[in-house]
Parts: structure tokens; C-alpha cells; sequence
């Protein structure tokens, strides 16, 4: 368990605006890299992550990113066109395969990049970062749709088994439909005027909260944005 | 943009109820491989964020409503799945742009969004597949005409047909999606009028 931890910590931290840089330049690279250039591009990724963010990685252990990566290059090498090789009887085109496999890295560094950024940033920096460009509240409304998931599941639940023991859904499908929604919203509605009471009654504000994270830039964040972006511009022009 | 206590709350539980939609309709069409499965998700969701607007009349509301969706699918079960997270702030930007442009909610206000919403999924797998996977847009467009061809039943040579069909469908679950979320929204203020009178809602 605590060497499981351990292997966990990255081996240079840095702050959530070096991750979130981190992970836009690889995206913006993923796309703009032409060919097999995107070969580097996710040598790159996979050793920003094993410096960075090593739980990025975990979806290189997973059954489901491999069967994806096959199902990117398997069509392509079966149906790709140009002369290739015959395995089993069966023609492999040497074109298709070259741009299944293309399809595949540039799948595994998006991939890889976007899982980093989820797991080393939470849900309330990323919110706050948001807030910052001009969403000023998002993340309590956030907090207020985390909260309230159970709560729409179970009204969902409930009106949708009382339609259907009502009857509701044998004749006129379309008019149930609609006021199976009316009555889930209305309900739901009727819960999160409480949750306003119980804010306003507590003399919350959305101006006077503090913001739970206050985006800067490091000097670790900064170095790494401005070695990336040398890196990636390099990459793509030789 | 500014946003009271209470439009906070009513954009986290409209954003709530779409990412309800999403994490457990979503992996049910997807499973069983529905056609236009995602321009039916949209449909409902971009309905339930227009009822949302009429809570809420501020210029953001929707996009606020896709943002805390966005949020939510972002961090649900199953791990990060990126082109969900994509699509659904692309409709509500556009949701919310037709809003904006378009003025005070109307009724064909919500219509024009709903379908410029709902035109998205048609252009999803584009951006997605044929510029961020690096597929191609060629190839996305020959799969988007060869698939649509099948669905619908008619020639893969008609490509004009075919895709004035496709986007015409795309176009008219939009506009019904559009008029749903006046018409619930229309029925579910009238049915909250005691609140609204006491100024609660």
C-alpha cells in the first residue's frame, strides 16, 4: 500500500498551472504534428507523466485503452490502401497500418495528457481557474450539482415509477415523456430553493467567499511552459 | 458575469440533471447502438439547460449549465472520456450564442438554439476524429456520408441527398428540442406559481 503511494509522487511537483499548461501544449502539439512526428510528441507526453504525474499513466495499465488502440489500427491496416504483406491469408496494407498506428499515438498522448491534468488538478482549482476568467461562482455551483446528483437520480426514480403504476406510459408515450420531465425539474426545483434558503440564511455570499485556490504561476510551471513550447516548436519544424 | 446566490443554485442543479442524462441514458444508447444516439442526448439535455435559461434569464446561464455538466462527466465513473466533455461545451456555447444574439427567451429563440445545438454532433466527429485524432476530414466525411447512407436506407452515391438528410434530421431534433424546453419550461413555472408570486422562484 504505501509503496503503491510512493510510486505515486511525482518526482518534480508542480503547480496546477504548470499541469494545465503542460496539458494543452501536448494537446495543441497532438493535433498540429503532422505524419510520424507524433512519434516524439508522445515520447514526450509519456516522460512528462512519469516526471509529473505518474497516475497519468494509469490508463496505459488499463484492458480498454489497449482494445481502442487496436480497434485505431487493426481497420486501417485490413482495409488501408497500398501493397503491404499477407499474414494468415489475410492482405495488410503497409499505408493503412503506418496511419492506424499515427491514429493511435496521437489517441495515447491526448489521452495520456488529459487523465495527468484530472488527476494532479481538482475539480475546485480547475473551478477556480474558470472563476477567475469570469464564471465567478462556478465551483459553489459545481459543489451544489455534486451534491444534488442522488437527489435528481432518486426524483427521476420515483415520478418515473409512479407514471408507470399510474398507467402513464401504456397510451400517449410523448405527453408521459413530457410530464415525467415537468415533474422531475419541478421537484428538483422545489429541493434547491431549500438549498437557497439554507445559503441565504446563513448569509452566504458569492462575492465575499474566498475562492478556495488562487492560480500563479511558479517558477517550476513557468520553466516547464517555456521548455515545452521550445520543444514542441522544435519537434514540429525539423 | 454575475450570478445571485440563487441562479448559482439553479445552474448546479440544472447542470445536475443533464449530467444525470448523460452518465446513465448516454452509456444505454451508446450500448446498444442507437442511431443518432448522440443528437438524441443532446436533444434532451440542451432542452432540460434551455428550461434552465428560463429560471435563470442571464447571458451565460446555459453555458454555465454545460460547464457544471462538462464537470460532472468529466469526474464520473469510468474515467476521463474527452470527446463528451467536448461536445457537451461546444452545444451549450452555441445554445448560448443563439440566445445572446437572439435577445429575450421566446419561443423561436429556443428553437434557433436548440438547433444550433443540436447540429453539433453533426460536426463532433470532424473536429474530434478528423482534426484532434488526426484522421482527416476527407475520411470523416466519406464514413459520416457512407454511415448516414445506411441508416437512412438510401444510395452512398446520393451525397448531396444524404447529407442535406442528415443535417435536416440533426436540424429538426434541435427545433424539437428547442420547443420542448419552452414548453416544459412554460409548464413547470406554471406549476411553481405560488413560489414565483412569493418571489422564491
Amino acid at each position: 500500500m504505501r509503496a503503491g503511494r510512493e510510486s505515486q509522487i511525482p518526482i518534480l511537483p508542480l503547480g496546477p498551472s504548470g499541469y494545465l499548461s503542460a496539458c494543452l501544449l501536448s494537446l495543441i502539439a497532438a493535433m498540429l504534428a503532422p505524419g510520424w512526428r507524433v512519434v516524439p510528441v508522445c515520447v514526450l507526453v509519456l516522460i512528462m507523466a512519469a516526471a509529473f504525474c505518474r497516475a497519468g499513466l494509469d490508463p496505459l495499465r488499463r484492458m480498454w485503452l489497449w482494445v481502442l488502440v487496436s480497434l485505431l489500427i487493426l481497420p486501417s491496416a485490413l482495409l488501408g490502401e497500398g501493397s503491404g504483406w499477407t499474414i494468415l491469408g489475410l492482405g495488410l496494407s503497409s499505408e493503412g497500418l503506418a496511419a492506424g498506428l499515427q491514429m493511435a499515438l496521437r489517441a495515447v498522448t491526448v489521452l495520456i495528457a488529459v487523465s495527468g491534468l484530472a488527476a494532479s488538478v481538482s475539480v475546485g482549482e480547475l473551478a477556480s481557474l474558470l472563476e477567475r476568467v469570469g464564471f465567478k461562482g462556478l465551483g459553489f455551483a459545481v459543489g451544489v450539482a455534486v451534491n444534488m446528483l442522488p437527489t435528481v437520480q432518486e426524483m427521476a426514480t420515483i415520478s418515473f415509477h409512479a407514471l408507470r403504476l399510474r398507467g402513464g406510459l401504456r397510451r400517449h408515450r410523448l405527453e408521459t415523456l413530457r410530464l415525467l420531465l415537468v415533474t422531475i425539474v419541478v421537484n428538483t426545483l422545489r429541493h434547491a430553493d431549500d438549498i437557497v434558503s439554507a445559503a441565504e440564511a446563513r448569509a452566504f455570499s458569492v462575492e465575499r467567499t474566498r475562492p478556495p485556490f488562487r492560480w500563479g504561476w511558479q517558477r517550476g510551471d513557468a520553466l516547464l511552459a517555456g521548455a515545452l513550447c521550445v520543444l514542441i516548436v522544435a519537434m514540429l519544424r525539423a | 458575469m454575475r450570478f445571485t446566490v440563487r441562479d448559482l443554485v439553479y445552474i448546479g442543479v440544472f447542470g445536475a440533471m443533464w449530467g444525470t442524462i448523460e452518465m446513465t441514458s448516454g452509456s444505454i444508447l451508446h450500448v446498444f447502438n442507437v442511431p443518432f444516439a448522440g443528437v438524441m442526448l443532446t436533444g434532451v439535455g440542451i432542452a432540460i439547460a434551455l428550461i434552465g435559461r428560463l429560471f435563470v434569464p442571464r447571458a451565460g446561464s446555459v453555458l454555465g449549465i454545460g460547464l457544471v455538466t462538462a464537470f460532472l462527466k468529466m469526474f464520473s465513473l469510468g474515467g476521463i472520456i474527452i470527446n463528451p466533455i467536448i461536445g457537451i461545451i461546444a452545444e451549450s456555447l452555441l445554445a448560448e450564442i443563439a440566445l445572446t444574439v437572439l435577445g429575450n427567451p421566446r419561443r423561436a429563440s429556443f428553437i434557433l438554439a436548440g438547433a444550433f445545438a443540436c447540429l453539433w454532433p453533426f460536426l463532433h466527429p470532424f473536429f474530434t476524429q478528423g482534426i484532434l485524432a488526426g484522421t482527416g476530414l476527407i475520411t470523416i466525411y466519406t464514413r459520416t456520408i457512407s454511415n448516414g447512407a445506411k441508416t437512412l436506407g438510401l444510395d452512398p452515391s446520393a451525397v448531396a441527398v444524404v447529407l442535406i438528410a442528415l443535417i435536416a434530421i440533426y436540424l429538426l431534433i434541435g427545433c424539437l428540442a428547442g420547443f420542448a424546453g419552452w414548453d416544459a419550461g412554460k409548464m413547470v413555472q406554471a406549476r411553481l406559481v405560488p413560489s414565483i408570486r412569493q418571489g422564491r422562484v
